[in-house]
């Protein structure tokens, strides 16, 4: 199973984000195709679920449920494209392996352990261990903190996020690195190592006019189809708020480590909006109303979550050779 | 790995050298063109970090973040030295065919200088590198310039100028066995924008600095060198039969614009909106993306 992580500042639209694709999966992996599951351990889907059953109610999370997120993980599971054609009962047979999984956990990176990591530089706990296995990383930017003003707490809070997250792609890139010279030197020859970054532009409906005015963009993201203008949008906006993390990037292919194969999703929540009036606490979250195939969801970036799943069904099927390594001897071990 | 020493009197502006100059890569590492890339090992990145966090705060290297230091690396892979596109498809996943520059930062020549010829600090900070180091960065504080040395008394840089060939003499005494390699000596003017207007005119020479790559620029900083540093200059020019000699000198030119602060406070650096894009301080980006092509040519040239 491929680890994954998934990064995100607090208060940058994790919980929310987590809810979101919970709701995605609930819709989309109930599909009649049949060739993408999701699952979860039951601490983590009790979490989301919560989160998702909240939102229902028109809430976002509370900061309680927030804190209670300790470790959250889930697994998505793509049916692999051989399996797919064999009849059904071969199909069901545990030898088949018929899901190729990417196991994803989310981070906070304010918290204790990235803190200290990036602080000392020093993997000794196994949450780091395991963060640094990962050969996707999904970033998450937090759009409502995107300002033209530099003097706002917000604008500092940008960058040194991004000096956190820039020096986090680079512990990876150079765990790769490391990993693969070891497997080198055990005579395994495996291809460059990958990593797969993808960035999501969370709260995107908080994005300010001006900061859009000041970068030429419009207000509508490009759609999905056109990956190229989305990649250029997207980067315009980290160009200015993430340089570093931009740059380091395009840099892992200097370090032997290959992360062009960014992706960029958006993510964002209907709101009620009072004309001329200041919201007066937590906003609430409009609703769908009532259809056929259902209502009463949140409206959000449904077809960004489908994209979002849909990005990691290839990469899925390329599992790298120091994971399949790493459980070979896990296996072994047991 | 090429090593570059950055050497300068005390206050030259030696960690904001540094801080601009992994800013310049920041930029250009990550604009549309993608033409420059870099990679900063993860030993790099946590100084590095806060001093690009620092300077996008408007403020100069604090006496801490200054403190821990004294030493910058870089892995470099830009087209424009390389051949361009075709040679960026060839060398696809291939570090070794990159560029490694290791800057380390020595102290305050007028207070180090005398312990490490005495010995005693050769495996301290930067100091352990001076025996492998290729190019030789002085940090040349322009603010410190003065015109025509008149009357008995020292000139404000004749100290730093005493200091520097004293280093270089001794760079090349220690080295003598080893004549493998030249030395690659480059003067970095700081604060430039602050260098007095007497200075510029007893030097016969404009306010502005030739472009890079233009023929007059050796002519441009060697006048005001001349009566500066003069020492130095001499020896970096002369042709020493015994020992590692010097190659031809490169010069640079840097300044960062500054808010004048109220006083008892530091000045702050003064950051402005770029068209499309977003705040950067002001400051000769060219210079400092020159002065990495000029060290990506030496690193290619000596197989470093």
């Amino acid at each position: 199973m491929c680890p994954c992580a998934l990064l995100g500042d607090r208060a940058s639209g994790k919980t929310t984000f987590l809810g979101l694709l919970y709701a995605a999966q609930v819709k989309y992996g109930t599909g009649l195709r049949d060739d993408f599951r999701f699952h979860a351990p039951s601490s983590s889907l009790n979490m989301m679920s919560a989160i998702y059953e909240g939102m229902k109610d028109a809430r976002f999370p509370s900061a309680t449920l927030k804190e209670e997120i300790t470790e959250l993980g889930f697994v998505f599971g793509y049916l692999r494209p051989i399996v797919g054609k064999l009849p059904h009962y071969i199909r069901e047979k545990d030898w088949v392996q018929p899901f190729s999984t990417l196991a994803f956990s989310a981070y906070d990176v304010s918290g204790e352990d990235i803190e200290e990591f990036i602080e000392t530089g020093i993997a000794s706990k196994p949450i780091i261990q395991q963060l640094l296995k990962s050969i996707v990383v999904v970033v998450l930017v937090d759009c409502s903190k995107m300002t033209t003003d530099i003097d706002t707490p917000q604008y500092r809070k940008m960058i040194a996020y991004d000096s956190t997250i820039a020096k986090l792609l680079v512990a990876f890139q150079t765990y790769k690195r490391q990993e693969h010279s070891r497997l080198e030197a055990q005579g395994i020859y495996a291809d460059a190592p990958m990593i797969y970054p993808a960035f999501v532009l969370s709260k995107y409906d908080t994005l300010r006019d001006e900061v859009l005015l000041r970068l030429g963009l419009h207000r509508g993201f490009p759609p999905l189809g056109d990956k190229r203008a989305r990649r250029d949008y997207a980067e315009a906006l980290l160009r200015v708020f993430l340089p570093q993390t931009l740059s380091q990037i395009r840099g892992g292919k200097v370090a032997g480590v290959s992360m062009d194969r960014a992706a960029y999703f958006l993510s964002w929540v209907r709101t009620e909006m009072q004309e001329g009036m200041d919201v007066v606490g937590s906003p609430k979250i409009v609703r769908t109303a009532f259809r056929p195939d259902g209502g009463g969801e949140p409206e959000f970036s449904y077809d960004e979550y489908v994209a979002f799943i849909e990005h990691f069904r290839d990469i899925a099927h390329r599992i790298p050779d120091e994971i399949r390594e790493s459980e070979k001897f896990a296996a072994a071990a047991v | 790995m090429l090593q570059v020493l950055i050497v300068g009197d005390r206050e030259s502006g030696k960690t904001t050298f540094l801080t601009l100059l992994y800013a310049a890569s920041v930029k250009s590492g990550s604009d549309k063109a993608d033409e420059f890339r870099f990679h900063a090992p993860i030993e790099s990145m946590e100084t590095a970090s806060i001093l690009f966090q620092q300077l996008m705060a408007g403020a100069f290297p604090d006496a801490v973040t200054k403190q821990g230091i004294d030493a910058l690396t870089l892995h470099i892979g830009s087209g424009r030295s390389r051949g361009g596109v075709l040679s960026r498809l060839r060398g696809r996943g291939a570090p070794g065919a990159l560029s490694e520059l290791r800057f380390s930062r020595l102290g305050a020549l007028d207070e180090e200088l005398p312990q490490m010829l005495k010995g005693s600090v050769t495996a301290m900070g930067g100091w352990k590198n001076i025996l492998d180091s290729h190019v030789v960065t002085m940090i040349v504080d322009s603010t410190k310039l003065a015109a025509k040395v008149e009357g008995p008394g020292p000139s404000p840089m004749s100290g730093y100028d005493a200091s520097a060939e004293t280093l270089l003499t001794a760079i090349q005494r220690l080295r003598q066995r080893d004549d493998r390699r030249l030395v690659y000596p480059v003067f970095a003017f700081s604060k430039f924008d602050r260098v007095k207007p007497d200075v510029l005119q007893a030097a016969k020479v404009g306010s502005a600095p030739p472009p890079v790559g233009d023929r007059g620029r050796a002519a441009y900083a060697e006048a005001l060198l001349g009566p500066n540093m003069p020492k130095t200059l001499a020896l970096v020019r002369g042709r020493e039969k015994e020992g590692p000699r010097f190659a031809k000198c490169a010069y640079f030119f840097s300044w960062v614009r500054t808010e004048s602060a109220p006083p008892g406070r530091a000045d702050r650096i003064r950051l402005r909106r770029g068209e499309l894009s977003g705040w950067e301080p002001e400051y000769p980006r060219q210079e400092y993306l020159a002065f990495l092509g000029y060290l990506e040519d030496i690193a290619s040239r000596t197989g470093e």
